[in-house]
């Protein structure tokens, strides 16, 4: 009985944080018409999180990019780059998200995987603040570098697709910069899984776990090494 | 409006809020209060008859199914226990990570929510690698024998999940290796967070922990098995924790 009611009570708190959530206007996207009702709560309800997180700390390179750890500073940065959001039902190469910047650069189209595919909610996020990069003109929209040949990872072997077993030595899957596409994404996370103060234990280990893989993806040494003193100077 | 008038209304919002008030007061004093062991929980006798595997995949749905499911279970678990897998249903389906019920109602395991955690594992299908990942996190946090060991082990040694929409199959048509950049983890999620949680385990237990002993040779015997891993990124986990551990 008493943990029913515990439950109950429970329910009503996260309710209330919901509704507080989703009554920030702050968080209107401009869907269009196609986009089904499943995506966009799953998208309302990702980036209601991001509004949520909250910490009194930072790495350089994330205030750089960011700002202070605030949700609503997330939420403001997303929107100022992602003016619309559409949808398709086609595969897209396995892709949940993604930025075309000649078709549409203020236009971030969500596909099938986003819902259908059992990701950690860290992991979608990272992706559409990835996507959300490649929004910006000014900056060429953060085009990617080829991964170098050959590509390995810090143990020396050669990384791989998962899918294709094939490497990705001589793919347009790296980045050069320290604040591009990978990297703010990477900053973002590793920040969240070291500072965030409402952040349960498994977003932070998921924000780790994913945010450590991104860093294979930066290839410039400078970079790479510009990374690894943000992140270990705190 | 006449200054009598105003007192009323004045008293009125006053007796509203005041009763708000109580009610929430008493709410939380009766669900905050302990239960005691005048009352024990009933323990639910679980027929043998449903082999772990093959709980039905209504269990995966937070609703009515999830009570049925949990009976069928092979372990005996208190009625508290099967009101926590109900919470933790829901939280899977909810697909918001950031539950605070994750760590304030699944912590201090005993050995048959162990058990029936590990069974809501092997129920949940293998293209659920989020909820299966979330599952083996709990297990993973709440590590205290060679037994809990032994379950992430099985975990590290499934075959591989060849694509996230059917992992008994690789994916249809091109895959962009740019655009599906979080795939490459997903697919190995449960596996990562077993790896992260022996590291965890193993970094923060102590070697001279009488009680820990086979665990945390079974843990380290884990981990080098993983090394061993046909799956590249199971396998540089594995390697990079026990590096980190000075092995």
């Amino acid at each position: 009985m008493s943990i029913q009611l515990q439950t109950i009570w429970k329910t009503l708190g996260l309710s209330l944080v919901a509704m507080t959530i989703h009554a920030s206007p702050a968080l209107a996207l401009n869907f269009d018409s196609d986009v089904p009702q499943a995506t966009q709560q799953q998208i309302t309800q990702d980036l209601g999180f991001m509004a949520s997180v909250s910490g009194s700390k930072t790495s350089k390179l994330h205030q750089e990019v960011f700002g202070p750890m605030q949700g609503a500073g997330y939420v403001k940065w997303f929107s100022d780059r992602v003016l619309s959001v559409g949808y398709t039902d086609s595969d897209m190469g396995g892709a949940v998200a993604y930025v075309s910047p000649f078709m549409d650069s203020t236009k971030m189209v969500l596909t099938k995987n986003f819902t259908s595919f059992d990701h950690p909610q860290i992991a979608r996020l990272m992706v559409v603040f990835h996507e959300a990069r490649h929004t910006e003109n000014e900056s060429g929209n953060w085009p990617h570098a080829t991964c170098p040949t050959p590509f390995n990872d810090v143990q020396g072997h050669e990384i791989k697709s998962i899918w294709t077993g094939l490497p990705l030595a001589g793919q347009a899957g790296c980045d050069e910069k320290a604040i591009g596409a990978y990297g703010s994404s990477l900053i973002l996370l590793k920040n969240i899984s070291l500072f965030c103060e409402n952040c349960n234990e498994k977003v932070k280990m998921d924000a780790q776990i994913f945010a450590d893989d991104q860093l294979n993806r930066i290839i410039s040494s400078e970079a790479h090494e510009a990374l690894r003193t943000d992140l270990n100077g705190q | 409006m006449r200054e009598s008038d105003q007192k009323s209304s004045r008293l009125m919002a006053g007796v509203v809020v005041g009763g708000l008030a109580v009610l929430i007061a008493a709410l939380m004093w009766l669900t905050s209060r302990p239960t005691g062991k005048a009352s024990p929980a009933p323990a639910i006798e679980v027929q043998n008859s449903v082999e772990s595997t093959s709980l039905p995949a209504a269990a995966i749905a937070p609703a009515a199914g999830i009570t049925e499911a949990a009976k069928k279970m092979n372990t005996k678990i208190s009625s508290e226990d099967v009101e926590k897998i109900k919470v933790l249903h829901e939280i899977l389906s909810s697909k918001n990570d950031n539950d605070p019920r994750l760590d304030s109602d699944f912590k201090n395991l005993s050995a048959e929510m162990k058990q029936a955690l590990a069974e809501t594992y092997a129920s949940l299908p293998r293209e659920s690698r989020n909820q299966k990942g979330t599952v083996v996190f709990l297990l993973g946090r709440s590590i205290s024998s060679a037994a809990d060991v032994s379950f992430l082990s099985s975990v590290l040694s499934e075959p591989p999940c060849l694509s996230l929409e059917n992992c008994s199959r690789s994916p249809n048509g091109t895959v962009d290796e740019h655009a599906s950049m979080s795939n490459d983890i997903t697919v190995v999620y449960p596996q990562l967070v077993a790896v992260k949680s022996i590291g965890r385990f193993l970094n923060t237990s102590s070697g001279e922990d009488a009680g820990l002993v086979d665990a945390r040779k079974a843990a380290i015997a884990a981990l080098e098995n993983a090394v061993k891993s046909d799956q590249q990124r199971i396998s540089a986990a594995a390697a990079l924790a026990l590096q980190n551990l000075g092995h």
